[in-house]
């Protein structure tokens, strides 16, 4: 059944905001806080010292809320693609002769390269984020490496096998 | 076993029905940069491709000496074994790239361990990328290390993960194989390769081993050792070369962007026949479905890296992919500055002038990309018809991508070509032609692909000819960038005096007019030179050729093809026994008439810019004020110093240029011509005066006034019983007359009001126009005068349409005036069927009255015109008024016709002997001043708003100011640019058409590399000359020069500008001290001839052999005293006059490049003409001690043995003695690694056998 309320933003509505936005800052860590308050400073910084333009302040911030608050990094990524077929549309409809989407084609362009870099500057630090997380104690990385001088490539291989059966040290 | 090869099959079966034409062993595939090569050229590859190109042109260094593997030994063994160089060039490029572009990367990603389902559909992708099928249609080196890519970085990798060092001994190989095909694609592999190196460490987290750094820096040793060949030559004397290359700048910025990056579309591509328009094609919508793929791998990265084997290289590629896409936007967004920041500072980043060859990284990326993501795919998606969706769908794409292949309609390299018929005829010609020796085809305007050509039969272009050399040496305008303006450019170097002697010198015997290849799907060459302006420029051309009395039409059968023979032309070396010397390559023709018609000597100069010549006797020849400074001028008299290092030395007057001089008595106009007394050497007068002459009289009538008419100037005849001057003429001038009572102009002196009740806007850009007109009384004179005021704007107003006789001469005249504006101006308009309009911008130069007048050709078909006269606003705040007063429109009768009598006669006065002269000429008449108002800005600013002459959008950063960096005085103009162009000037000057003006300025910049500067004639042809100025330093440089004014000019813009460099930087550009200043007619009028007197004689004779464009030997007989020798081989002081002795002779010393032979020092090697080589030979001193290359006769002269040589091909020798030695080294050890395996394996064979 169709009601107005659903559609439009009433007081009830941002009674509720207020709420959840409530919520979550009583729900916050110590971190998160210092996060918000380095997110702010960082915005001032970029934007009154740095002379950044506002598209260069959200792709740092993005960057940062990213890796301070370790999203993943396939949300940089999903951006990306997203964007790409955005950017294949406006491209289309430009070609065509559509005026009031010429140029921005090249502009969520640059934002799909940035959502991708970011991606994968963040992915790199999955990476080795994920490789510490499972780094072996001294003794079987010695064990590893002489197995390795051993065997050579076969038994690298019979190593990280053997070594899934072992539990690592966090 | 039949799905093993199944795709392999489809593989094949798409490369073959893809490039059928390329696997016909009879088609000829030509297009584009792709040229057909006759089998008589390729068969010399052996020497034709070495360190001199001496097939084209008139001879270079070989830039590109790297390909001698394919070209000179490849090609040329192919040909020399029977077949064509069309099969040469199938067998080494064709089919490698058709098979290799789909099978190495299939083969690889198998290796790489992907399923052959991923491997297909990747490299199917890899395959029909558009980049690739764009370097296909003629880009052939490149798409063959395109094609094989992959395999670099499968070596590389399994070098890494197993440590045998036979992978990069393959690795180093195929290196130093595609060096050969092209050097650039080389060095971005070679960077690839050691991020690879990096990566693999970094991600697989090991450390590399001592034997994988100690294996590295063999490999690079191996690879430098087996580059010599073309390292040696290149780093020994051919650098400059490819500085040359380098610093070309970039090029095509609109061709790239992150659109196309993301694509992989070259600008051209079009999904069928490419575009050659250098315009960015949209980009096809199709093409989004590779990147979208490509980068959603990125979603299975968690997974894709639990394989630590997958890890390095996944992460790898996609660095490449994100690196690549950034490249290859070139100067496009983000960053736009990054791309020319690398290539002005990273090293050997300038070989990349534009970015297309770094779609090769993206294309790399993504065929790994790609083959991640099928991969992985495959394992996630549930259920097996969505994967072959993907898998379909790229396919799809694929096949899109190929489909102009397949069916054919790409044309370009992928039909057949035939040669037309009229080249058949011609080639046949030259094969049977009974020459003997060496001559030049020359092509106008450019060379046709195919006629035949050789090492002893170069072709040459004459478009490139005046680009390269003839636009410094004839000082032509020939190399237009508009097309439409090149045509009459390039027959002005085949049609000035000084032509025929410059076509013999380089030994041109035949000048061809090349056929519109229709026959073939080849672009019409025609269109770049006129064709747009003349339809049928071709016969223009011919037209012109014909005109030419050196050259003989001649007939060999060509039904289309025109042919012209120049017989006088020279051999490739001759002789001389005199040398002029000029001081510049300006004013060349002049000069060399000159020299013609008073010394009777050959034509052959030098001039001495940047190389010492002074150990070379010549007869120097100074066309007197040709280099004029500020400093010259005096007030009434501009000097120059003359150095003549104590030769005879002789002052050549032309006293047939004389002052023409009248008087109005007894109801006569008479005319005299008188001599000129200007020329003082070391202040005594030596321009001897002579009699005035009378050269015409003509009846006089009081009631009407007379005028010069002198082109399209009218200069006002004054009554006087004594001589009045008119000036230095040498063309007829008409004499005319006007009757005063007949105006055409209503009311020119406003007595009854202004001609309209409201004053114009003739600039009405919006409502906001400040303007007014009134009529004001002239308080000095008592008439009136018409006042227009603009604050913003432009006032205009007019006496309306007028009637008038088409077909006459009219006198137009009026007074202007105005107390703050800085110009005045009129328009006006005929109603004849074109619509002829006058419009002309007149200079105010102070706040008095000034007077204008002109005489006006009135279209035949006109019968009316309008009249409209301009007040220009200035800064939108200050009220700029303009006055005008007597207008007139009067018909002009011709009178007469009246002949100066000129003919150009030089009278010799000897000098006596010094070290140097000043000379000066001075006029009574003539007082120098500067039309620059405020030329040194002491007084402020020519305007406080600055322009921006490149207002391509609306974010222009210019600016203005007045600077205390001065070279004199206080003050400088400062422009200043950080994007766009900033720009100011004076305004309009005054000019008066054939008169020759000194134009002069100081400039600097502290950041920026260009100064530059704008003249805007207002002639009908708008003749603008513009430079820009190369700055190098910070420091104060200053510019001179002397400017032409063009025919039916009357005044010049002049405008100097800051160009802006990265969008980043303020570029701040300073003037000073502006000068423009009328010169007398000094123009061809005095020489200083010093002579040397020598008396120097020609040997009896000089031959020649050519062992190969590197080397020659000389045969001179019969020498008495020294001379000159002539090369017509373009200028490079690498070359070298050897005496052809034990020196230079032998097993080693025939090659070696620490030889030290006996040859003409290098002061004595000259660049003859300004493009050529020439020695001075001093057979006495050069066959003193016995020397064995020369032979003392009876009658004591000498027969000599020289060899030319270019001394960096010794280099190229030794580089190919070491590259051979490592090539058979690296093979050497491959064979023994083969043989040590194989033995290996038979071993471990024989002990499983034993064990069971």
């Amino acid at each position: 059944m169709f009601k107005l309320k659903d559609y439009i933003f009433t007081p009830k509505d941002a009674w509720k905001l207020f709420r959840k936005l409530f919520f979550v800052v009583k729900k916050s860590t110590k971190r998160d806080v210092v996060g918000g308050v380095l997110f702010v400073v960082i915005a001032f910084g970029l934007f009154h010292f740095a002379n950044f333009t506002f598209e260069g302040v959200f792709f740092w911030l993005f960057f940062f809320v990213l890796v301070f608050w370790n999203l993943d990094s396939r949300i940089s990524i999903g951006a990306a693609l997203v964007g790409l077929i955005i950017v294949a549309i406006l491209n289309a409809m430009s070609n065509r002769g559509t005026s009031f989407v010429v140029g921005w084609d090249e502009k969520v362009a640059v934002w799909v390269y940035f959502f991708l870099v970011i991606g994968v500057a963040k992915q790199m630090i999955e990476f080795k984020m994920e490789s510490r997380k499972f780094t072996p104690s001294k003794t079987l990385v010695s064990i590893k490496s002489k197995e390795v001088g051993r065997r050579k490539r076969r038994g690298v291989k019979e190593v990280e096998e053997s070594m899934k059966s072992i539990k690592f040290e966090k | 076993m039949l799905r093993k090869y199944l795709f392999v099959i489809g593989l094949v079966l798409v490369v073959i029905s893809s490039h059928l034409a390329w696997f016909n062993p009879n088609s000829i595939i030509q297009f584009g940069d792709w040229q057909y090569r006759p089998d008589e050229h390729a068969i010399q590859g052996l020497t034709s491709w070495s360190t001199w190109i001496g097939f084209e042109d008139f001879g270079s260094p070989n830039p590109i000496v790297f390909g001698y593997p394919l070209r000179g030994i490849l090609w040329s063994i192919v040909v020399r074994m029977g077949l064509t160089y069309d099969i040469a060039t199938k067998v080494t490029l064709l089919i490698p790239i058709a098979i290799c572009g789909f099978l190495v990367p299939y083969f690889v990603l198998l290796r790489f361990g992907f399923g052959r389902i991923s491997s297909f559909v990747s490299a199917l992708i890899y395959g029909s990328c558009p980049y690739f099928l764009i370097l296909q249609t003629g880009h052939f080196p490149i798409a063959f290390i395109y094609s094989i890519a992959p395999l670099f970085f499968y070596f590389n990798h399994e070098y890494l993960v197993t440590s045998k060092p036979r992978y990069w001994f393959y690795l180093v190989l195929l290196l130093l194989f595609s060096s050969a095909y092209d050097l650039r694609i080389i060095i971005i592999i070679g960077s690839l390769l050691i991020f690879q190196f990096f990566f693999h460490f970094i991600f697989r987290e090991t450390m590399p081993t001592l034997k994988n750094i100690v294996y590295s820096f063999l490999i690079v040793g191996i690879y430098l050792a087996g580059s010599s060949y073309w390292a040696f030559p290149m780093l020994k004397g051919l650098m400059n070369e490819i500085s040359t290359l380098t610093d070309r700048g970039l090029f095509g910025d609109n061709l790239f962007s992150l659109i196309n990056a993301f694509t992989v579309m070259k600008w051209n591509w079009t999904g069928g026949v490419p575009d050659w328009t250098f315009t960015r094609m949209p980009v096809l919508n199709y093409l989004w479905v590779i990147p979208l793929f490509a980068f959603s791998s990125l979603l299975y990265f968690r997974r894709i890296i639990r394989k630590k084997e997958y890890a390095s290289t996944f992460i790898t590629f996609i660095f490449f992919t994100l690196l690549g896409v950034f490249l290859t936007k070139q100067s496009s967004v983000p960053f736009t500055g990054f791309y020319i920041w690398m290539y002005k500072n990273f090293p050997s980043f300038n070989i990349f002038r534009e970015a297309s060859k770094f779609y090769l990284i993206t294309s790399l990326g993504y065929l790994f990309l790609i083959a991640f993501f099928l991969e992985y795919n495959m394992t996630q998606l549930k259920k097996k018809w969505k994967y072959l969706f993907v898998v379909m769908l790229l396919i799809v794409v694929a096949f899109l991508n190929l489909s102009p292949f397949l069916s054919q309609k790409i044309k370009t390299t992928f039909v057949s070509s035939s040669i037309p018929d009229d080249y058949v005829v011609y080639n046949n010609y030259l094969k049977n032609d009974k020459a003997v020796g060496y001559y030049r085809t020359y092509w106008v305007p450019v060379f046709e692909r195919w006629a035949l050509y050789n090492e002893t039969m170069p072709r040459v272009s004459i478009a490139s000819m005046n680009d390269r050399y003839y636009r410094k040496v004839l000082n032509a305008t020939t190399w237009s960038s508009d097309p439409d303006g090149r045509a009459e450019g390039i027959m002005q170097s085949l049609s000035l005096d000084i032509s025929d002697a410059v076509i013999d010198s380089t030994s041109i015997r035949y000048v061809i007019v090349p056929i519109i290849d229709s026959k073939n799907f080849n672009i019409d060459f025609y269109k770049y030179f006129g064709e747009k302006n003349n339809p049928n420029v071709r016969q223009w051309y011919i037209d012109q050729l014909d005109e030419l009395p050196f050259l003989k039409r001649i007939e060999i059968g060509t039904k289309d093809l025109v042919i012209y023979e120049n017989q006088n032309y020279l051999p490739h070396f001759h002789s001389m026994s005199s040398l002029l010397q000029y001081d510049s390559f300006q004013n060349l023709d002049p000069k060399y008439l000159f020299s013609l018609n008073t010394s009777s000597q050959s034509f052959d100069f030098i001039v001495p810019n940047e190389k010492d010549v002074k150990n070379i006797p010549t007869l120097d020849t100074h066309l007197m004020f040709e280099n004029l400074e500020v400093k010259s001028f005096d007030n009434d008299s501009v000097s120059q110093r003359v150095q003549s290092d104590g030769k005879d030395s002789s002052v050549y007057i032309d006293v047939g240029k004389r002052v023409i001089e009248y008087t109005t008595q007894k109801n006569k106009i008479t005319f005299f011509s008188d001599s000129q007394k200007n020329l003082f050497a070391d202040s005594n007068l030596i321009e001897k005066s002579s009699d005035s002459r009378q050269i015409a009289s003509v009846s006089f009538n009081q009631e009407e006034k007379y005028f010069a008419g002198i082109g399209s100037r009218l200069v006002s005849l004054e009554s006087s019983s004594k001589k009045k001057l008119l000036d230095v003429l040498t063309k007829p001038f008409n004499l005319l007359s006007s009757n005063q009572s007949i105006n055409l102009i209503p009311d020119g002196s406003f007595s009854q009001g202004a001609w309209q009740d409201k004053v114009g806007d003739c600039n009405a850009y919006d409502d906001q126009g400040l303007l007014g007109m009134t009529v004001v009384q002239d308080g000095n004179e008592g008439g009136n005068a018409l006042e227009l005021r603009a604050t913003s704007h432009i006032a205009c107003t007019g006496p309306g349409a007028q009637k008038i006789d088409g077909g006459k001469k009219y006198f137009f005249s009026f007074d202007y005036q105005s107390p703050n504006g800085k110009q005045a101006g009129y328009y006006m308009s005929f109603n004849n069927d074109k619509g002829t309009v006058l419009n002309e911008k007149l200079s105010v130069a102070n706040s008095g009255w000034q007077h204008f007048q002109k005489a006006v050709d009135v279209p035949e078909d006109a019968t009316s015109f309008k009249l409209v006269v301009y007040s220009y606003s200035l800064d939108n705040k200050t009220s700029i008024v303009t006055r005008y007063r007597n207008f007139a429109m009067i018909p002009l009768t011709k009178v007469a016709t009246i002949d100066p009598q000129y003919k150009q006669n030089f009278q010799k006065i000897e000098l006596p002997k010094q070290d140097f002269y000043n000379f000066t000429y001075r006029d009574l008449n003539h007082d120098f001043p500067n039309l620059i108002y405020d030329s040194s800005f002491e007084n402020g600013l020519w305007s406080d708003t600055v322009g921006d002459c490149n207002a391509y959008d609306n974010n222009g950063e210019v600016g203005i100011a007045l600077s205390d960096v001065a070279l004199d005085g206080s003050k400088s103009l400062e422009l200043q640019a950080t994007r766009h162009i900033a720009c100011t000037g004076p305004g309009v000057l005054p000019a008066v058409e054939d008169k020759t003006y000194f134009f002069s300025f100081d400039y600097q910049s502290p950041n920026g590399k260009n100064a530059g500067y704008y003249l805007g004639f207002n002639d009908p042809n708008h003749t603008v000359i513009s430079e820009r100025l190369s700055i190098n330093d910070k420091e104060w440089h200053t510019f001179n020069k002397q400017i032409k004014i063009p025919q039916g000019a009357s005044s010049v813009s002049l405008a100097v500008y800051s160009y802006s460099v990265d969008g980043k930087t303020n570029i701040i550009t300073r003037y000073d001290n502006f000068h423009f200043v009328q010169l007398p007619d000094l123009e061809n009028r005095y020489y200083v001839v010093s002579d040397p007197q020598t008396n120097f004689v020609d040997p009896n004779s000089i031959e020649f052999d050519l062992l190969n464009p590197t080397k020659k030997l000389v045969h001179i007989k019969g020498a008495t005293t020294p001379f000159y020798l002539a090369m017509s081989e373009s200028y490079h002081p690498q070359w070298q006059a050897q005496m052809n002795n034990d020196k230079i002779n032998g097993k080693l010393a025939g090659w070696v490049p620490w030889v030290k032979p006996d040859r003409i020092a290098d002061d004595k090697h000259f660049e003859l003409n300004g493009f050529l080589n020439g020695w001075f030979v001093e057979p006495a001193e050069l066959c003193s001690n016995e020397n064995s290359a020369c032979t003392l006769n009876p009658d004591g002269s000498y027969d000599m043995e020289m060899t030319i040589e270019f001394f960096p091909q010794r280099w190229f020798y030794l580089g190919l003695l070491i590259s051979g030695t490592t090539l058979a080294g690296c093979l050497g050890y491959l064979g023994y690694d083969f043989i040590k395996r194989r033995k290996n394996r038979k071993i471990e064979t024989t002990e499983i056998i034993t064990q069971k």
